[in-house]
């Protein structure tokens, strides 16, 4: 269980970041002049929140192969996407076609660049393993 | 069984010596586990029984109940569990990386990441194998020693 918090907490707050990010240029390109009021700092950590829920729920000890695990990230966002659909839209999609395809794209680019951040952290640590593992078998063989 | 240790003189050769009414599965037992400390684990190859070195084991997996000891070109199966192969590797150059698959350090090339905050060990030679992400920690503190 205590992994399980852990990955969704890194989950979290890294997609809170790029979901602060996603509004502000999304704003700043199509309604630069709108003005909100303090209750907007709290969505990104709503949608973050939300987009957490599937990957808390669908977590598995079970040891997937690599092609199990792609499956169950595409299953992930999948929900993730008819979450995020739901809570903007409240059901009411009809006639906006254009804005539901503009959220699901978001969604999609932040859940990769969540993914990217993610691989991108585990790359360091297992450059810094593999250093460390060369030091072992030197310090082994010496 | 009374157990005697008694101190030797550094010119003659250490031993181990086991008396015994007959050879059953618990003096095997213990015989592979003097083996293992001593640098060899036995393996079978079909009907053969064979004395495999330590040093040139890649790793060993549990498929189907079985425990397999893969080498650079050649795979034995182990009369052991891998849990019991673990502990007898314990003290070497080993761990345990995940649930089925115990990896012989000194033979990992490198590590890079895999989905899921898992991490693939790429062995010297050529094959993969999968650290996952419970046994991350152990693998790290296992290394930084």
């Amino acid at each position: 269980m205590k992994e399980r918090i852990i990955e969704t907490a890194k989950y979290f707050f890294i997609s809170t970041v790029l979901i602060n990010v996603a509004m502000y240029v999304t704003g700043s390109l199509f309604a630069p002049d709108q003005k909100f009021g303090y209750e907007v700092m709290i969505y990104p950590l709503i949608y973050g929140f939300l987009a957490c829920i599937p990957s808390f729920i669908m977590y598995t000890n079970r040891e997937l192969s690599v092609r199990q695990a792609l499956i169950h990230k595409i299953i992930q966002l999948i929900i993730i996407v008819a979450i995020i659909e739901a809570m903007v839209f409240r059901g009411n999609i009809s006639g906006y076609a254009m804005q539901v395809a503009a959220v699901a794209g978001s969604v999609v680019v932040i859940y990769l660049g969540v993914v990217l951040i993610r691989y991108k952290m585990d790359q360091k640590t297992a450059q810094e393993m593999t250093d460390q593992l060369k030091a072992f078998q030197n310090k082994a063989i010496s | 069984m009374e157990i005697e240790v008694i101190t030797i003189g550094e010119d003659k050769k250490e031993y181990i010596r086991i008396g015994c009414h007959r050879v059953d599965s618990n003096i095997k037992e213990i015989v592979r586990f003097i083996e293992s400390r001593q640098g060899r684990i036995d393996g079978k190859d079909g009907d053969s029984q064979v004395s495999i070195p330590l040093a040139d084991i890649f790793y060993a997996e549990s498929v189907e109940n079985k425990t397999f000891i893969y080498l650079q070109e050649a795979c034995y199966e182990s009369g052991l569990r891998l849990y019991e192969l673990e502990e007898a590797l314990s003290g070497n150059r080993f761990v345990r990386i995940s649930k089925s698959v115990i990896v012989n350090l000194m033979k990992v090339e490198s590590i890079r990441p895999a989905l899921n905050g898992r991490y693939m060990c790429q062995l010297m030679n050529g094959e993969d194998v999968i650290i996952s992400r419970k046994y991350v920690t152990e693998v790290k503190e296992k290394i930084s020693r």
